[in-house]
């Protein structure tokens, strides 16, 4: 989608089109629905972020000038949604809540269905260790990684999502990669051991 | 390590090749001549390998009904900010209505107060609101009807669209008498029409008769709604402000009944 048709979306959706706003929705889910994934790590809340992160943009589109990306926009909500969500939680509800939700995640993967018992077993095992590790990052440092990595987005494009400076941005991914370095140790090939 | 991290801030975009080609170069000549960055910037090629065999992708059933949960919420949303625009809006106009009477108050306690000259004066043609009425009768039963009619437009004009409930409302009893002031209108504007005295009044009477009659059709299941029609209605065709006019006509005929 280029950027003047999605101005022009936009512009129709500020003036009460649903359908437009449907569109915007449709191409944009997917972006916002990994970001809270990583940030949430779990589907359960991801999915409930999602909702509010698009009710949060349609109420407030009419404030959405144009000067930055789309995009970047819904990055940034989705960021200050899982943020606030986060901090809202007290500590140990937000322990079980993590817990469930990893319980969850690991029985979708259980169910799925993958032809090598081998395999899915080590996918599971690194798909439990990632997660947990990205909850050993900081609010920050997950999300210039989430951005980075899963939604692919460049230094300068998660600086602008976040907010941040791109010198910011840098040391914060290598801030992330090092601590997953040291969380993922033992998964790594021998030749990487730390 | 110290000197060393400037080119630690480029670990990032030299693992996810966002480097130009210049900037790789220079970034290599570093990893060839230090081997602690060297060490770290493999393993770290490592991690990022890993983690790539781990995709962090949403559940495709999950994606297929953002739509549907949103939708329904969105709905919700319009529906609360209509309803808080509206509340709004009535607000205006009922500052806007207060403002005007004041104002009409103030502008009559003038022209009362204003010294009249003692020579009398020759009237050679009255303005037609203030006109003496040949029919006093008709005027006083017309005064009369408006006095009856105008606490019940206030009430519905200054009415919640959305209360929290209608327990307080007796809606049957405003329905019976909606009912009978547009009977009453009905016949008074065939008065108004014999006496041909066609015009302002009867075109007053005439939306008076509408409203009522919205009124009289009110019922609980429908309430919102038609209280947003009558104060739409209200609003459209000001009968608001018209009722203050007559009511400005009628003090000023009572404080100097010969006009």
């Amino acid at each position: 989608m280029n950027d003047a048709f999605e101005q022009q979306l936009v512009e129709r959706a500020r003036q009460g089109d649903r359908n437009a706003f449907q569109q915007i929705v449709e191409s944009h889910k997917e972006q916002v629905f990994q970001l809270a994934l990583g940030m949430t790590r779990n589907h359960h809340d991801a999915e409930d972020m999602v909702q509010e992160v698009f009710l949060k943009a349609y109420r407030s589109l009419q404030r959405f000038r144009g000067q930055a990306k789309l995009s970047s926009w819904l990055y940034r909500i989705t960021f200050n949604t899982c943020h606030d969500a986060r901090r809202r939680q007290r500590p140990e509800e937000s322990r079980s809540l993590a817990e469930a939700g990893e319980a969850a995640t690991l029985q979708l993967a259980e169910e799925s269905p993958m032809a090598d018992p081998h395999r899915r077993s080590e996918s599971q095992q690194i798909g439990h260790r990632v997660r947990s590790a990205l909850g050993q990052l900081t609010t920050a440092e997950r999300s210039v990684f989430v951005l980075r990595h899963y939604n692919q987005l460049s230094t300068r494009e998660a600086a602008e999502a976040l907010d941040r400076a791109e010198g910011t941005v840098k040391n914060l991914l290598f801030r992330a990669l090092r601590k997953l370095r040291d969380e993922l140790g033992e998964l790594q090939s021998p030749r990487a051991a730390p | 390590m110290r000197r060393c991290e400037p080119w630690q801030e480029l670990f990032g975009e030299a693992l996810y090749g966002e480097l130009s080609a210049e900037q790789r170069q220079s970034f290599d000549r570093h990893l060839a001549t230090c081997s602690d960055c060297a060490r770290e910037y493999e393993q770290l090629e490592v991690t990022v390998e890993l983690l790539r065999r781990e995709p962090l992708a949403p559940e495709p059933a999950a994606l297929d009904r953002v739509w549907d949960r949103l939708a329904p919420q969105l709905d919700q949303e319009d529906r609360t900010e209509a309803w808080r625009w509206r509340r709004s809006r009535a607000r205006i106009l009922q500052g806007l209505a207060a403002a005007a009477v004041l104002l009409a108050a103030l502008g009559l306690a003038l022209w009362q107060s204003w010294p009249v000259p003692e020579a009398p004066v020759r009237v050679v043609e009255s303005p037609s609101v203030l006109a003496p009425d040949p029919n006093r009768e008709l005027r006083n039963a017309y005064d009369r009807y408006l006095g009856r009619a105008t606490p019940l437009i206030l009430a519905i004009a200054n009415r919640d669209p959305s209360p929290p409930s209608l327990e307080g409302f007796d809606l049957d009893a405003e329905r019976h008498l909606a009912r009978q002031l547009a009977a009453e209108a009905q016949r008074l504007s065939e008065r108004l029409e014999e006496g041909s005295r066609l015009g302002r009044e009867q075109d007053l009477l005439a939306e008076l008769e509408v409203v009522f009659l919205q009124i009289a059709n009110l019922y609980r299941r429908q309430y919102s709604d038609g209280i947003d029609l009558l104060r739409s209605g209200l609003d459209q065709r000001s009968i608001l402000f018209q009722l203050s006019v007559e009511e400005m006509r009628r003090q000023a005929a009572e404080r100097d009944p010969s006009a």
